[in-house]
Parts: C-alpha cells; structure tokens; sequence
C-alpha cells in the first residue's frame, strides 16, 4: 500500500456502509420511531429503534440550541446541535434520564456497557434553514442548493468499542449483524440520517403548519449524513495491520474473482452501462473548492468519459476476459483516482461473485511476538519487507519532518513539524520506516544467530517494531510503504483510504489535514429498505424533482 | 477493557517504559480481571515504583545450573522483566529448566504477563500461591490467601514446566479456577470492569506527562476543521 493510491480510494460494494445496508434489507430489519418528544424549534429527546430478527438497537438522541460561536467541528468542541448513542436494546426511563446527563457531555460524560456508542452531529445551518424554509411553505428545497451541501448535518466523531465505559466490541462480536468491522458506527449513522430528515420535517410543520408539507422521498434519499473527519483516524490504520490487511485482501480478492471471469453476461452489460453513464453526473456534482482535488475530479472527469468510449465502440467487452481487460485499460492509462474508481465500478455487477468477502473484513487481534525467531531472521523479514524504508536517509531533515502525538486537547491527535514544536520526546509510534532502519542498523552488530528475545533483554526500545515487522510478515497488506513523518506526507491520504472502506463518498479536502465526507447518500430511508433492492444505490445523482 | 488498554499502555510510556514493553504490559494489565481482581492499584504501584528506581531498568539474565535467573541491581520490575520472561519461557518450552525473576516488586503482575502474551503450559510459584496455566490459557491459582496473591512483593517467582512433580504441590486456601474465570469473563464483557477510581486517576497523571500542551498555534495549524464551522 503505497499513501498516493490510499489517497485516491473510492468506495465499493464491500464498503462497511454497503455490507450493513444489504444486511438490513435481506434481514427485512423493522424500523421505529419509539420517542420524538421535541419542541417547535427541534429541540428535545428522540428514540429511534432498529429490530433485526433477534435484537434491538435504538438510537437516543438529544438536540439543543447551540450558540453560532460554539459551533466547531473540531474534537476540541464542548458542545453540539445533537448528540446520540446507540443504546443495545430499547432504553428505559432511567436510562433515558442517564444518558440526557451524560450524552450532551459527550467525552465528559461517562457510559455503561449498555451503549455501544456515542455521537454527535451539528447541523449545516444553510441546508437545514433552506429546506425548513422550502417546506413550511408548501415548496420542495432547491435540489441544486442541496447537492451542493448533501446534508443536513455533519457527525464530527462517532466513538465506538470501549469508549467512556461504552460496550467493548467483545460485547458483541460473535453477533452476526455487528462481526463486520465499524457496523455499530455504521448503524449509529444511518439512524442519525433518517433522525436529521424527521427532524428537519418537524421544524417545518412546526412553521408552516397546514401549509408545510413533507420532504419529497427522493429529496429524503439524496441527503446522506456529513461527517468532518481529521488525523483521530490516522493512528488507526498503523495500530491495526492485520484488520487493514483483511479489509485490502478482501478487495484484491474480489478484483481478482472479477478479472478471471472469462465473460460478460448481459445483466452485467447492463448494470456496467448505467453505472458508467451515472458516473458522468455523478462526477459532475462532486464539486470541491480544494484545487489537489479538483483538478483529480477534472481529470476523472475526461477519463470516464474514454472509458465510456471503449465500452460503447470497441470490442473490449467481447474479449476473452473482458473485465481484466477494463482493468487493464485503467491501469495502463489512467490516474490513480481513475484506476481505483474503475475498480470500484467493474466491482459492482458481481455481488453474488464477491459479497461473501465482506465476512471476511474482521480480525481477531492475532498478534503474536516471537521471540525464538534468530536476529538473521528478522533481518531477512527487514530485508524481503521493508526495502522502501531502508533505502530512506533519515538523517535529512525532510524525511523527519513531522512527528505525531497526543494533544492535552481531549488527546486529540495531532501533526506537528518537528523542528519547530515541542513535545517532540512524546512521539507516537507512528514512524514505522525510521524505526525500522534503526532496528536494521542495531540488529547488523549482533550475533545473527542469536535470538530476538536475547537481544530485545538489552534493547526493549525495539521491541514494538519488531512485533510489528514480525505481524506484517504474516499480514503484508496491513504496512503502509510510505514514511508518515516525511516532508511529502499528507495525512489525509489515510484518511480518504479508511473512508473510502467505511463507504463515504464527495470527499471534500479543506487541507492536508482533513476532509469532510457525505455517507449513506443515496441509500434507502428505512422503509424502503424492504422495497429496494438494498444494494443500488453506489454513485448517487441528485433527483429530479420541482421545486 | 478498551479504556484500559489506552490508559494503561500510554501511562506506562509516561513512567518511561518502552511502547512495545508498554502494550505487553497493558495486555497483562488487561489480563487480571479474568481472577475477579481490580488490576489497576496493582498496575499503579508497579508504575510507581519503577518511576522511583531507575535502577529497575537493569535486567540481568545468568543460566544457573538447569534455569535461568533474572535479576536486578536492586530488585526487579514486574513491568520490565514481564515481557523479556515471557520470551524466554517460550524459548524453553519442552525443557524442564526452570526460571527464576529473583526479588520482583509484584508476582501476580508476572503471572499475568506470562498468561496475556500465552506463553503455554507452565506453573508460576511466590510464597504461598500456585498459579497454574494451561495450553489453552485457562488457569488454576491455589494460595493461602488473597493478600499472598495480589499483596506479596517483593518476592521471588519461579517459573516451572506444569510436568515436573514440585509444580503439582497443592497450597490449599483459596481457589480461583477455570470456572470462576469464565464467570467473571462473563461480566466483564456484560457489565465492565469496576476500577478503583483513585488508581484510574494516579495513571491517567502518568498518561498526561506524555500529553503535548497546546497552543494557539497548534490548534490552527496541527489538526483539521476551523475552530468555528458555522456554514
């Protein structure tokens, strides 16, 4: 995995968004509004209730006013237009009493093992005022206006597993519907969406009365949920090497099942097509102010439009393997951004092909340090493994530019340039290619045949890196071939990469170091999840509907 | 369990102990709640102790006759010696050798690191307690008292394959056995685990000596959104 093609992911049908959607419409999973106790204004106590065939989960949340200067997508915020859990069960009274002391606290509160996790959301004043306004008097919202936005409001963290006494994720890993990786935060979301559209109504006919009416369903469709999204989810990916590697193992997988298929049905044909011809709208109104992004999104633009050529006038879909000849064509001719999104889409006509890896996308934390294996061993894992590091000079300064750690700002992670701060004795972990080097170069002067436990008695300070290098051995997708401390690293690479598996679309870069997203956009409203085929709605495109 | 592991791990890197010692140790730490004991007094006085004795930092390791003896410069550190102990008794499974950590500030902690990082079948022995690991990660612990197990540093620990006749030694009082074990697993996943508040607090001011301050500066320039998001 190398950063610039994280950076370019886009989502697909094994996407965690994707894999929970399916679930709950071929489950038929029951929805239900069980408490709206809310003012005019919005304000007040909701729950929401989600019923698989052997449990419950419901969202509780909570909406205040907020004043305009405390209204901060940022960790550091205190307070919230909305914040929620997602409760295992249906809460009680007392619950309910519990969690309105603790939830508007968010990090200062404290939570049982009864939550599994907790959230909160601010409203994109403009999009959320507009469709009030639209509807108290009888109008739809201007779909323009809203595809510019694409929510009404943002997440700005959703903390899962373990969280300020929330459930651990032991609690309720041998569930079928939550074993996936992030389904807790995934539910949590897709309730929130649903929540923000209800809501949004209500302050509507809380307006207009007689004369406001209900947002139209497509409208209702076409609104995901945003999210802001910053360097919390950094650490992340370098902490858990064998769950990123099953999430990038399941997708080559899938793309290798794909690409040996010696031909193309007719259905197949079909779904390619329309995708393709969706894609073009779709790209058009995914409309970014960042100029990296923008000129990718420009260039995507051109390349969809040659891929489109070769489906409708040569004879590439007749030849023998005809999706690995797409892909190839991708590869050979296209960006990164191009490459990855033509994966996404030759992905999409084969879910009876490839929707069984989406099982496979867990890990069990197998980890395991071997301390028998000889100071040769590990030099040759560093050696077959780990050229891209050791080739680095880290002596420069640019290749130590930057170092990672924890602000006191609610442990906030944060980037920092390292000859300019301070704090630098406290770096994360997080420079697996220099630490590797300095592992290389300790472990020429011992004796080879030695063992890693003899030499690490003397050297604990490697011991961290030698797991890892011992892990990645096993779980070669989960190691990043990048340094995260050099002058060139942008850190929103990982996070677009993580995005892009949890299913988020419109990734809207506001700096190097963080992005808002849009999710679920497109998918169907809980009702509709029976009707629907659960499944249609990758690339979304703004509905047509009169205002 | 999650909340301990992050709180664990990164006070130890406060009180100066390597990360990768520092998550063996917090996997240790992690470990304790399956015997029904509150692991965190226990996991802030090894903390404490190590932040007042450098000399902690000095493992020696010597073959005496069959075993092997780990020692100090003045005692040993439960939190340091846990993860070089538990690599080298998986270096001498299927021997007979014993180990020895001579003089260690907290046994239990030991013991809890060798069944964490599942080093195999082997019997952990202090003065008035057996501590009984099996292959599959289960344990027995046989001790006089509660005050023996969780109380009786600094001591020395020898570490035993579960075959030889001197690790069989019943010690009687209290038991704590794989049936217990699995019932208060049972809990923790269900309800938590209870912690004694003035421990959480005594490592979450370890933890904090390796929070970087901020500034204005680092909060504009150092992580994403605007400190206002009105739009």
């Amino acid at each position: 995995m190398r950063l610039k093609r994280m950076g370019a992911s886009h989502h697909n049908r094994l996407s965690f968004m994707r894999s929970l959607v399916r679930r709950m419409a071929g489950e038929r999973w029951g929805f239900e509004r069980l408490i709206f106790d809310v003012d005019a204004e919005g304000y007040g106590t909701s729950v929401y209730a989600a019923r698989t065939p052997t449990r419950t989960y419901s969202l509780v949340a909570f909406t205040r006013e907020l004043e305009p200067g405390q209204r901060s997508d940022r960790v550091i915020a205190e307070a919230w237009d909305a914040t929620f859990n997602l409760f295992d069960g249906v809460p009680t009274e007392a619950d309910l009493v519990r969690l309105a002391e603790n939830t508007p606290r968010q990090e200062s509160g404290r939570f049982t093992t009864k939550e599994l996790s907790v959230a909160r959301a601010n409203k994109s004043l403009r999009a959320f005022k507009h469709v009030v306004d639209a509807l108290a008097v009888g109008r739809q919202p201007d779909i323009d206006f809203l595809s510019d936005v694409g929510y009404l409001m943002r997440t700005t963290a959703v903390y899962g597993s373990g969280k300020y006494g929330c459930a651990d994720n032991e609690k309720i890993a041998q569930r079928p519907e939550m074993r996936g990786p992030f389904q807790v935060e995934m539910l949590a979301v897709y309730l929130i969406r649903w929540f923000t559209i209800d809501l949004v109504e209500h302050v509507a006919r809380s307006t207009g009365g007689r004369r406001a009416v209900a947002l139209h369903p497509a409208i209702k469709r076409f609104l995901g949920i945003g999210n802001s999204t910053g360097l919390g989810m950094a650490p992340f990916l370098v902490k858990h090497p064998e769950l990123i590697n099953n999430w990038v193992v399941a997708r080559e997988t899938a793309l290798m099942r794909v690409r040996n298929l010696p031909s193309v049905t007719s259905q197949q044909c079909d779904i390619l097509y329309k995708l393709t011809n969706q894609i073009h709208r779709y790209l058009e109104e995914w409309v970014v102010e960042d100029k990296v992004q923008a000129c990718r999104i420009t260039k995507l633009r051109s390349e969809m439009v040659n891929f489109e050529d070769h489906l409708l006038n040569t004879d590439i879909l007749s030849q023998e393997h005809p999706w690995n000849a797409l892909y190839l064509l991708a590869e050979s001719a296209y960006s990164l951004e191009g490459q990855e999104l033509i994966t996404s889409l030759i992905l999409e006509p084969h879910g009876d092909l490839i929707d069984d890896l989406a099982d496979t996308m867990c890990a069990d934390r197998a980890e395991v340090f071997d301390p028998v294996m000889t100071v040769a061993e590990v030099l040759n894992l560093l050696e077959n493994n780990y050229c891209w590091a050791l080739k680095r000079d880290y002596k420069t300064s640019e290749e130590q530019q930057y170092f990672w750690y924890y602000s006191e700002d609610k442990l906030e992670p944060r980037f920092s340039n390292r000859y300019c701060g301070l704090g630098v004795e406290w770096e994360m972990p997080l420079a697996i290619g220099r630490d590797v080097a300095a592992l290389e170069a300790e472990l020429m002067n011992a004796d080879p045949h030695t063992s890693i436990a003899a030499f690490l008695i003397r050297r604990p300070e490697f011991r961290h890196i030698v797991r890892r290098v011992q892990t990645t051995a096993r779980f070669p997708y989960g190691e990043i071939y990048d340094s995260l401390i050099s002058s060139d690293v942008r850190p929103i690479d990982l996070l677009r990469f993580k995005l892009a598996f949890f299913g988020a679309s419109k990734f809207d870069p506001k700096s190097d170091l963080w992005t808002r997203i849009t999710m679920f956009q497109g998918a169907p409203m809980p009702h509709e999840l029976c009707d629907a085929e659960g499944d249609g709605w990758a690339f979304p495109v703004k509905p047509e509907v009169l205002a | 369990m999650n909340e301990i592991t992050f709180l664990v791990t990164r006070g130890a890197v406060g009180a100066g102990v390597p990360f990768g010692v520092a998550e063996d140790f917090s996997e240790a730490v992690k470990w304790m709640p399956r015997l029904g004991i509150d692991p965190l007094p226990i996991a802030l006085s090894s903390l404490k102790l190590l932040d007042e004795r450098l000399e902690f930092g000095f493992i020696s390791l010597v073959e005496k006759g069959e075993g092997l003896e780990f020692t100090g410069r003045n005692g040993l550190s439960s939190v340091l010696v846990g993860s070089a102990l538990a690599d080298y008794t998986r270096l001498r499974m299927g021997t007979e050798g014993f180990i020895t950590v001579k003089n260690v500030d907290n046994p239990l902690l030991v013991a809890c690191f060798l069944a964490a990082l599942r080093v195999g079948s082997r019997v952990i022995k202090w003065p008035g307690v057996r501590f009984n690991l099996r292959r599959d990660g289960t344990v027995t612990l046989d001790a006089v008292d509660l005050k023996t197990i969780v109380g009786a540093g600094p001591t020395n620990v020898v570490v035993l394959d579960s075959s030889l006749d001197c690790a069989k030694e019943w010690i009687g009082g209290i038991t704590i056995d794989p049936v217990s074990m699995t019932r208060f697993g049972a809990k923790i996943i269900q309800d938590g685990v209870a912690v004694d508040r003035y421990a959480w607090d005594g490592l979450d001011s370890f933890f904090r000596r390796c929070l970087v301050p901020s500034s204005e500066q680092s909060r504009m320039s150092g992580a994403g959104a605007g400190l206002v998001d009105v739009d």
